[in-house]
């Protein structure tokens, strides 16, 4: 989960109250936050992904003030367009960008603290919630310099002064060589067309890329617009939505902008809560606590719903600011969350149903008891290999195997398709160890046949020690076969990880399972071993039954 | 006289001196056997030994650290590997050393008051730096020293005070004394006593009038260590008795799976970074899994698209991957009981409950700490009106049965509302075990009053690091080295 860093001083402003560090801690720690680091000057906070409305310092003090029963202001009220807050949308920025969202706010009074956190908050939205500028981008411009009416589509390559310059350069330029642009450069267009956002002197952005000098905001700021650009409307409206409530708190005026896509005019941020009505019966039935109506709609309050009473049920309108609420079950969360999970009473759950434990497991049991008894110790491995260990070193062909497409790391790029690579390998650290060295191994390998994966149960064991000889791995073959049931037949065999004419395959019912004999010597020393090895591998699962399907009794 | 003792002198007599092979060689002892009869007439002084001092080296407490932490410098190399890092908010101790020895080595350079990773830096994220490597080698096993002695990595070791080069006892040459040629005389003339009592002796009563050879019962000896289950594997089996003990029914599913199980089906949209190439191992054969059920796939393309507001792509569903966690499974399951349920197979009359553990993967760099595969736990509690305090007391009887304190927390995950993070105790601090909650119906497709699904899934290794004192990181518990299993066994 991502995490944000507050400047402690700011957000106890912000919060308006004073408030003992443990408290301020306990409070986050109750509505799921996870506070990772807190000092006199800054605290760091996990938030849950889906909301960003956590991300700024407004956000975060708005939902402990509605937590903590501090406020009870729901409700935003913005100020309609004037007649140039008009963004013109051209035809262009469809196939790239397609959507856009703008606010303007005005009477502004910025502190340095204040700004950088503003930065910092649509810097941090624009990569966590935004995907890197993918889904998501914001730009902040100063309207001293500007002149609406304001343009966004994808144009040609043209000049601008990009933010921090003071020349001109081309988009393509910028794309290129700075940093930012060979950053989010592809996300600017192509086909020699790059989105922008203009107003009537020219170049404000290069989205979502780099602003220009000529609109940069400072402290000094008094009128700013907020440009949020990206591929979903209604993400790109709630973005808006979001910030519109950030300035607001602030106490800035916060103005609409219409944006006009063709002969369609929207207004941004449209400000609008959902409605979603539920009846109190469907919040205790699953939290399965008594909650009055009253509490519902307390709780509710202390994340910031609105709530009242409709006949038999309960309406609440949520947030606008609030990405993460889809529908009711979302609000049952947050009454669950408002009500406190330390204090849901348990309640046992009823049925009779009888606990059962898998075939396989069972004869896993079954076949790990028969080989400690044998005095075989149990390894566990990593499912993952390389064709060095799992081909090379064993003296086989390579192939059949399931592969990565993205592996971080060079030994492991595969599936295993066999057990005894990783035995070889723990038996040849083990040359320290007193003889013999006994190992088994139980868990799955993996191959592709025909282009679909196939999963297998298998065994494998080795036994190392001086003068190891084939019929001790018969003996214990026939030992498990005994005590497990398994109908073994053995057959010799040529396999070139073995000695030839001490090699045999081993078949159940005509059907071959699996391989047994003295490791051949070059194959030791490709791991290491430096005593005589016997081994010993089979595939169990064409012995097993599989039953997964729902049932009752 | 031990028969192994008599072999060593007969071996010594015509010889006079041996190195420790060659004796091997000739008295076709094992190293075992001869070590042991070589300490007994030592100790007689019947045969004298020559010792050698063999190359092995020790770490210092803080070299220990290091081998466990990892070296200062690859901490840093790490923590600047996304973003340079200001100078000033690098003050501690350890980062100054850090700070020294990277630029030392050419993992960073200091660029305007900026310490930023360089290309070698990058690096070291993966394989770690030479002597970091030879450090954690020295750690498992004192005597690579031997090897690794001239190296770079060992001098530099040995500067920075880490490790401290020690010398261990070896045996090179052995010869037989005078009173070792004496004794072997007497022991040839004089058979009167009996070394093993064997079935020719009882038999025939050859022991009467003999004395037997007195043992040195008191002397040292290496412990016989009984065979065992894996640690983790014994937790498992644990697991699985504390599961079914509750009423639990084990079921299991593909390690290799469509994208479609492991994310879409449980709502995760495809744009959510659990996705990236940087978490999640995608397949190069089979690149992909082509998905049957049309009905499923378009009512899942449908509640993305209405949820995420986002084009929901079939293709980037079908790709192949290993699973991150075992909830692919218990989504299958819960997949199959509402379709049982919508054609009246299953009444939920009753609650059905079931859990699969298995291995699920995370695209990690392999290293000291670091595992790619790991095992995880799910279950699930199908049923009506099923509540958020049937899942906080199911999941604190099962938890409490294996000894382990769980506590709930909010928290977000995209398949269930209200979401749960569960947390064990684990000394004063509590610690992420996994995540909890009622599965939301864009899932079931089904409304939660008909059917409400409690889902967790949750750690393994975890809870083996808590309730064993000796093992130190979840990657220990996977070295299976005879010597490590056996300790852990016993």
């Amino acid at each position: 989960m991502p995490v944000s860093r507050y400047d402690k001083k700011y957000l106890l402003e912000r919060l308006g109250f004073s408030i003992a560090d443990r408290e301020l801690v306990r409070n986050m720690e109750s509505m799921g936050l996870s506070v990772e680091e807190t000092n006199e000057k800054e605290m760091a906070v996990e938030f849950p992904a889906n909301r960003p409305d956590l991300i700024g310092t407004v956000g975060m003090a708005r939902a402990l003030r509605h937590f903590m029963r501090r406020t009870r202001k729901f409700d935003y009220r913005l100020k309609a367009p004037g007649s140039t807050d008009v963004i013109n949308v051209g035809r262009h920025a469809a196939g790239v960008r397609p959507f856009i969202a703008a606010l303007i706010a005005r009477e502004m009074r910025l502190s340095e603290v204040q700004l950088r956190d503003i930065i910092n908050m649509t810097e941090k939205l624009s990569d966590t919630f935004g995907r890197h500028r993918s889904k998501i981008a914001l730009g902040l411009h100063d309207l001293r310099n500007a002149k609406a009416p304001f343009f966004y589509d994808a144009y040609e390559d043209e000049y601008y002064v990009p933010l921090g310059r003071s020349k001109q350069m081309k988009y393509s330029e910028v794309v290129a060589m700075e940093e930012k642009g060979v950053q989010y450069g592809r996300l600017a267009g192509g086909h020699g067309r790059y989105v922008a956002l203009k107003d009537t002197l020219g170049t404000m952005s290069l989205i979502p890329v780099l602003n220009s000098d000529r609109t940069r905001v400072s402290a000094s700021t008094q009128e700013m617009l907020v440009d949020i650009t990206g591929t979903s409307r209604e993400v790109v409206g709630k973005v808006a939505d979001l910030l519109a409530a950030d300035f607001s708190d602030m106490g800035f005026e916060v103005g609409q902008v219409s944006v006009r896509y063709g002969r369609k005019d929207e207004v941004t941020p449209a400000m609008q809560s959902s409605t979603i009505e539920m009846q109190l019966e469907q919040v205790q039935r699953e939290i399965g606590v008594k909650i009055g109506f009253n509490n519902a709609i307390l709780l509710s309050n202390k994340m910031g719903y609105m709530a009242s009473l409709v006949g038999k049920r309960i309406r609440f309108k949520s947030p606008a600011y609030r990405l993460d609420i889809i529908n009711d079950q979302d609000i049952v969360e947050d009454i669950a969350v408002a009500y406190g999970y330390d204090y849901i009473q348990l309640a046992d759950i009823v049925s009779s149903q009888q606990g059962e434990l898998e075939q396989a497991t069972k004869r896993h049991e079954q076949l790990g008891a028969a080989l400690v008894g044998l005095g075989f110790d149990e390894e566990m491995g990593s499912y993952l290999t390389n064709p060095e260990t799992n081909f090379a070193a064993m003296r086989i062909r390579e192939g059949g195997a399931i592969t990565i497409q993205n592996p971080k790391s060079s030994s492991a790029t595969m599936l295993r398709t066999w057990l005894l690579p990783s035995l070889l390998k723990d038996a040849g650290a083990s040359m320290h160890d007193r003889m013999p060295i006994k190992l088994f191994e139980l868990d799955m390998a993996f191959a592709l046949e025909g282009g679909r994966p196939v999963e297998e149960q298998h065994l494998a064991a080795i036994a190392c020690y001086p003068q190891a000889n084939f019929n001790y791995i018969k003996a214990v073959l026939e030992g498990i076969s005994k005590k497990t049931g398994i109908g073994t037949d053995v057959r010799a065999c040529k396999h070139s990880s073995f000695i030839e004419g001490r090699c045999a395959e081993i078949s159940v019912g005509g059907k071959p399972i699996g391989t047994m004999g003295e490791v051949h010597p070059e194959v030791l020393s490709n791991f290491g071993i430096e005593e005589a090895t016997l081994a010993l591998e089979l595939n169990l699962s064409p012995l097993e039954r599989k039953e997964a399907k729902p049932r009752e009794r | 006289m031990h028969k192994h003792e008599l072999s060593v002198l007969l071996s010594l007599k015509e010889a006079r001196k041996l190195s420790f092979g060659e004796l091997l060689e000739r008295s076709g002892l094992s190293a075992d056997e001869a070590r042991w009869a070589l300490s007994n007439l030592s100790e007689a002084k019947l045969v004298e030994t020559e010792s050698v001092k063999a190359d092995s080296a020790s770490l210092t407490d803080e070299g220990k650290r290091y081998a466990k932490e990892g070296l200062p410098e690859e901490l840093l190399a790490e923590r600047i590997a996304r973003k340079p890092v200001a100078l000033r908010e690098l003050s501690g101790k350890e980062e100054q050393i850090g700070i020294i020895w990277a630029k030392k080595k050419g993992l960073a350079v200091i660029d305007n008051g900026l310490l930023t990773a360089t290309q070698e830096g990058l690096k070291t994220r993966a394989f770690g730096t030479a002597a970091g490597r030879l450090l954690a080698e020295l750690a498992r096993d004192a005597d690579a020293f031997g090897r690794a002695k001239g190296g770079e990595a060992a001098k530099e070791l040995l500067e920075r005070g880490l490790i401290e080069a020690s010398g261990k006892e070896e045996t090179r040459s052995i010869s037989i004394t005078q009173k070792g040629m004496l004794e072997l005389a007497k022991e040839r003339q004089a058979e009167s006593y009996i070394d093993s009592l064997d079935r020719n002796a009882i038999r025939g009563r050859l022991w009467a009038g003999k004395k037997f050879r007195p043992y040195n019962v008191e002397a040292g000896i290496e412990a016989e260590v009984p065979a065992s289950r894996h640690v983790l594997r014994n937790l498992i089996n644990e697991m699985k008795q504390a599961y079914t003990s509750m009423g639990f029914r084990e079921i299991s599913g593909p390690v290799i799976e469509p994208a479609f199980w492991v994310f879409d089906h449980l709502f995760v949209p495809q744009d959510h970074p659990a996705r990236d190439a940087q978490d999640t191992f995608f397949l190069s054969a089979p690149e992909s899994i082509k998905l049957e059920d049309r009905d499923l796939v378009k009512a899942v393309k449908e509640e993305h698209e209405r949820a995420w507001h986002s084009q929901w792509s079939q293709e980037a569903a079908e790709k192949a991957v290993l699973r991150t966690h075992t909830t692919s499974v218990t989504g299958r399951y819960i997949r199959d009981a509402v379709e049982a349920f919508r054609e009246g197979r299953l009444s939920l009359g009753q609650p059905i409950k079931v859990f699969t553990i298995g291995r699920v993967f995370r695209n990690e760099n392999l290293d000291y700490k670091h595992l790619a595969d790991f095992y995880q736990a799910d279950g699930i509690v199908i049923g009506r009106g099923m509540t958020l305090s049937n899942l906080f007391s199911v999941l604190a009887r099962i938890y409490s049965s294996l000894g382990v304190r769980v506590k709930f927390k909010p928290s977000y995950f995209p398949f269930v509302e209200p979401g749960v993070e569960v947390q064990i105790k684990h000394g004063g601090d509590w610690l992420e075990l996994g995540g909890a909650g009622i599965i939301r119906r864009e899932i079931t497709g089904v409304d939660r009053k008909s059917i409400s699904v409690l889902a967790w899934g949750l750690g393994v290794e975890r809870i083996a690091l808590i309730r064993h004192e000796g093992i130190r990181s979840i990657v220990s518990l996977y070295n299976n080295s005879a010597g490590a299993l056996r300790e852990s066994g016993a």
